[in-house]
C-alpha cells in the first residue's frame, strides 16, 4: 500500500508535481491512500488528476482510497461525479 | 367562479385525491419508491392548495406541516417506517374529516405533536416546501421554484488565467438543489497522458433554485465571455400549469435524460441494445455504465411520473348524471327506432323494404353509440379494490392477524353504478375472510402454512358477466358447525341429505353465523343475506366455494351493465313481459306426461332428465292467459346462480335491446320484477327478475 501525504497548498500551481507521484504510485503494489488531513480542498486541475487516478486504479484492480476528506472536500468530489 | 362552485369542486377533488393517497400510503409500507414519495408529496401538496383557495384555512395550515414531513421523507432526511406510516395515514383521516366534518382539533394538536418530532428528527430544517407556495389565496407566490438547465464547458486552457471551474460549479451548486447532473469526463485522457494544467471537464446541470436567472449569470459572470456556458430557463416544464398540458407527450427515461443532456445519444444507444439483450431496467443500466447517477434517474423517473399525471389531467370530468340523461335519450331513439319498425310492417312491400333497410343501418349507428356511452359509464375496479388496503391492513392489525392483499384484475370495467354498490358487500365479505377465514399466525404456522395469510380481490370478463372473488387461504368453511346452527336454528331436519351448497347457502339467511364470539368485526349474524339481496339488487347472484384448512372463494357474478339488456319479449295474454337473455337457457313445448306435481315442491317439468319448478306467469301475476295447459303453451327455462326454473308463456315475441326504466317504488311487493322497458309500440313491458322469481318461489 503506498500513501501519499496531500499537501495543504495543492493546486494548479503544484499540480505537474502531484501528477508525477501518483503516476509512480500507481504502479506501485498495493492499494493507494491519498490522505488529505492537510488539504481542505482542491482546485478542478487537482481533481482532474485524482479522477484519472481513480480510473488508472480501476484498470489495475486497485482501491484508491481517499483519507481524512473535509466536507468540502467531499462536496467537491460531488461535483465532479467522484462521489455520490 | 363562485365560491360555492369551488368549494364543491374541491370538495369533489379531494375525496379522489385522498382515495388516492389511502392507496399510496399502504404500499410505502412496502418500500421507499422514490417516485411513491413524490406522488404523496404530491396530493398533499394540492390538498393544500386546493383547501387554501376553497377557505378551509384549518386544513390548510395542517396540511401544510404534513408537506414538510413528506419534504424530509422525499429527501431522505426521514427514513420510511411503519411508525411514520402510521401517522400519515391518520393525517389522512383527519384531513378527511376536515374537510367533510368537522375538524377534530384535540386529535390535530396530537397529531401535530408527533410530526414535530419527526420535524426534529429529520434536523428540524427548514425544507424547500416550507418556503415555497405561500398560500395561493393571498395569489400568486413571488417565492417560487425555478429550475435552470446549466451547460458549462470550460476552454482548455482556463486555467492560465487563474479561474478555477471547480469554485464556480461550486458557486452554481449553492444556490440550489441538483436535480440531475451529468459530469462529462470522455474528454479526460488517461493518468499518464493527462495534461494536469488543462481543463478537460464539462457539465451538465439541472438546477432547481428559488433565485432568478440573474443570479446564475452573476457566477458565470467572468467566464461566460470566452467558454461555452449556457443557461436555460426550464421552470414551465414543472409548473403544474394547464396550458402546458395541450403540449405534453408522455415522455420515455431515456429521452428525458437525452433531453437534459445527462445522457448522449450514443450513450442511450449503447444502454438500449445492451437493454435489449439482458432485458434489466433502462435506468439501472445507464447507472452500471456510469452514464449519469442514481439521482438522476430518479429525478428522470419523477419527471416522468409528472408528466403522466398532467397527461391524465387532460381528461375531462363529466357529471354522472348528464350521462345517464344521455343513455335516457338514447333509449327514447331506440324506442321511436322500434314504433317506425312496426311501420315499416304495416307499408306495402316496396316502401316497407326501403325503410326497414334504412333502419337496420340507424340500427347499427344506434347500437355503436350505445355502446359508446356504456364505454363511458365503464371503469376499471382497481381503484375500489386499492381502498380495501387500508382496511385490511387496520383490521388484520386489530386481530393480530398478518393478512397480505393481493389484487387481480384491477383493470377489469364495470359500470359506475355497479361498482358504487358493490363497495359495501365487498367490505362486509373481506371482513369475514378476515375475521373468520384466515387464522392466526401461530396457529397457521402449525398448520404448515405462510404465517401470512394472503386475501385476494379478483375480477374477469366471463361471456358477458363481470365475477368478483374474495378468495383467502385461511381456515375454509366448517360446515359441520353451519349444520349444527341450521338444525338448532329449524332451518334444516336432522337426516336431511345437503350438499355443500345447501349448506353454504344456510349462511345467507337472514341472522345465520356460527361465529363463537360476537368479533368486533363480524359474528353479529347480520350481514350475509344483506350482501345477498345487494347483489341480487344489482340483478347478480352469489356463490360460495370452501375447502377446509385451504380456504374458501365467494364468487359474484354481475351483468356487465344496469341500464342496456338485451331481453326477449314474451307474450301471455294481452301482455308482454321481458326475460333477460342472459338468464334464458332454452325455450320448449313439454310433452304432457314432462309435467306433474310433487309435494311439497308444487308443480314441476322435467328438462332433460331434471325436474325443474313451473311457474305459471299468469297465475304469478294473476292476468289472464289464452293457454292454461303446460303442454300448449311454451316454457322458457331460465337459470339463477345454479337454480333452473320454467317460466309458462303463450308465445315468443322477439329478442330487442331493453333500455331499463325504473320501477321506483310504483310495484314493491313482487321480486320477481326488476324493472319496466317502453316498446315499439309504447306500451310498457315489464323485465322479469329470474333471481328474485327464484326468491319468490323459495319463500
Amino acid at each position: 500500500m503506498t500513501v501519499i501525504n496531500v499537501p495543504a497548498d495543492i493546486s494548479v500551481k503544484k499540480v505537474k508535481e502531484f501528477h508525477r507521484g501518483l503516476i509512480e504510485a500507481v504502479d506501485r503494489e498495493g492499494d493507494l491512500v491519498l490522505d488529505f488531513n492537510e488539504a481542505e480542498r482542491v482546485d478542478l486541475a487537482v481533481m482532474q488528476v485524482l479522477l484519472a487516478a481513480g480510473r488508472a486504479c480501476r484498470k489495475r484492480k486497485k482501491v484508491l482510497k481517499i483519507k481524512a476528506a473535509s466536507e468540502e472536500l467531499k462536496n467537491q468530489m460531488r461535483i465532479c461525479g467522484m462521489l455520490k | 367562479m363562485s365560491e360555492n362552485t369551488i368549494r364543491d369542486v374541491f370538495l369533489e377533488e379531494a375525496r379522489e385525491i385522498l382515495r388516492h393517497l389511502e392507496a399510496d400510503l399502504i404500499q410505502l409500507e412496502d418500500g421507499d419508491d422514490p417516485e411513491l414519495i413524490n406522488r404523496i408529496f404530491r396530493y398533499v401538496h394540492t390538498i393544500k392548495g386546493s383547501s387554501g383557495i376553497a377557505g378551509f384555512d384549518v386544513v390548510y395550515e395542517f396540511t401544510h406541516k404534513l408537506e414538510t414531513l413528506l419534504d424530509m421523507v422525499r429527501n431522505g432526511k426521514i427514513p420510511v417506517e411503519k411508525k411514520l406510516v402510521d401517522l400519515l395515514l391518520e393525517s389522512m383521516d383527519w384531513i378527511a374529516t376536515g374537510i367533510y366534518e368537522e375538524p377534530d382539533f384535540d386529535r390535530m394538536e396530537a397529531l401535530l405533536d408527533r410530526t414535530g418530532k419527526y420535524h426534529a428528527a429529520g434536523g428540524g430544517a427548514v425544507s424547500a416546501s416550507e418556503e415555497e407556495d405561500a398560500p395561493a389565496k393571498n395569489g400568486p407566490s413571488e417565492d417560487k421554484n425555478f429550475f435552470f438547465l446549466v451547460r458549462a464547458s470550460f476552454r482548455p486552457m482556463v486555467f492560465q488565467s487563474g479561474i478555477d471551474p471547480l469554485i464556480i460549479m461550486e458557486d452554481l451548486t449553492a444556490l440550489g438543489s441538483v436535480e440531475q447532473k451529468r459530469v462529462n469526463l470522455k474528454r479526460l485522457p488517461e493518468l499518464e497522458e493527462l495534461d494536469p494544467e488543462r481543463c478537460y471537464l464539462d457539465w451538465t446541470v439541472l438546477l432547481k433554485t428559488k433565485h432568478p436567472r440573474s443570479k446564475l449569470d452573476d457566477v458565470f459572470i467572468f467566464v461566460k465571455d470566452d467558454n461555452d456556458i449556457t443557461v436555460e430557463d426550464i421552470t414551465a416544464e414543472f409548473v403544474d400549469d394547464e396550458k402546458y398540458n395541450t403540449m405534453l407527450q408522455e415522455r420515455k427515461l431515456g429521452e428525458i435524460l437525452l433531453k437534459r443532456g445527462i445522457i448522449t445519444e450514443e450513450e442511450l444507444d449503447d444502454v438500449l441494445s445492451s437493454q435489449d439483450e439482458s432485458n434489466r431496467k433502462l435506468g439501472d443500466l445507464i447507472v452500471e455504465k456510469g452514464y449519469a447517477d442514481e439521482k438522476s434517474i430518479k429525478y428522470a423517473l419523477g419527471e416522468q411520473s409528472r408528466i403522466k399525471s398532467r397527461i391524465q389531467t387532460t381528461t375531462v370530468r363529466v357529471d354522472t348524471r348528464k350521462l345517464d340523461s344521455l343513455l335516457n335519450l338514447l333509449g327514447e331513439i331506440v324506442i321511436s327506432q322500434s314504433s317506425i319498425s312496426r311501420i315499416s310492417e304495416e307499408l306495402e312491400e316496396q316502401h316497407g323494404f326501403r325503410l326497414k333497410n334504412a333502419l337496420y343501418a340507424m340500427d347499427r349507428i344506434t347500437r355503436e353509440f350505445q355502446e359508446q356511452i356504456m364505454a363511458i359509464r365503464m371503469i376499471p375496479i382497481g381503484p375500489t379494490f386499492e381502498q380495501f388496503r387500508r382496511f385490511v391492513r387496520d383490521a388484520a392489525a386489530d386481530m393480530k392477524k398478518e393478512i397480505r392483499l393481493d389484487i387481480r384484475g384491477a383493470e377489469t370495467e364495470l359500470d359506475k353504478t355497479v361498482i358504487e354498490q358493490i363497495s359495501d358487500p365487498l367490505k362486509h365479505m373481506l371482513r369475514n375472510a378476515i375475521d373468520h377465514g384466515i387464522e392466526p399466525p401461530d396457529e397457521r404456522e402449525k398448520a404448515g402454512k405462510k404465517r401470512t395469510g394472503t386475501v385476494t380481490l379478483n375480477a374477469y370478463h366471463q361471456e358477458g358477466n363481470i365475477y368478483i372473488e374474495i378468495i383467502d387461504d385461511g381456515q375454509g368453511i366448517d360446515r359441520a358447525a353451519i349444520k349444527r346452527k341450521g338444525l338448532e336454528r329449524g332451518l334444516i331436519k336432522p337426516g336431511d341429505e345437503l350438499t355443500d351448497k345447501q349448506i353454504h347457502d344456510l349462511l345467507f339467511l337472514p341472522g345465520f353465523s356460527t361465529a363463537e364470539n360476537v368479533g368486533e368485526l363480524s359474528g353479529r349474524g347480520v350481514g350475509m343475506d344483506v350482501v345477498k339481496t345487494n347483489i341480487e339488487a344489482l340483478r347478480g347472484s352469489v356463490e360460495i366455494f370452501s375447502e377446509e384448512r385451504r380456504g374458501s372463494t365467494i364468487r359474484i357474478k354481475l351483468p356487465l351493465t344496469l341500464a342496456i339488456i338485451e331481453g326477449m319479449l314474451v307474450r301471455v295474454g294481452t301482455n308482454v313481459y321481458i326475460i333477460p337473455l342472459l338468464s334464458i337457457v332454452e325455450s320448449l313445448q313439454p310433452a304432457r306426461d314432462h309435467v306433474k306435481t310433487v309435494e311439497g315442491k308444487g308443480e314441476v317439468m322435467l328438462v332433460r332428465g331434471e325436474y325443474v319448478p313451473l311457474v305459471r306467469l299468469y297465475e304469478h301475476f294473476g292476468i289472464k292467459s289464452d293457454v292454461t295447459n303446460p303442454w300448449e303453451s311454451l316454457v322458457v327455462v331460465v337459470e339463477s346462480g345454479s337454480d333452473r326454473l320454467g317460466i309458462m308463456i303463450d308465445d315468443l315475441v322477439g329478442q330487442q335491446q331493453i333500455v331499463i326504466k325504473s320501477l321506483e317504488n310504483y310495484i314493491t311487493q313482487s321480486r320477481a320484477l326488476s324493472g319496466a322497458a317502453i316498446l315499439g309500440d309504447g306500451k310498457v313491458a315489464l323485465i322479469i327478475d329470474v333471481h328474485g322469481m327464484v326468491g319468490d318461489l323459495a319463500r
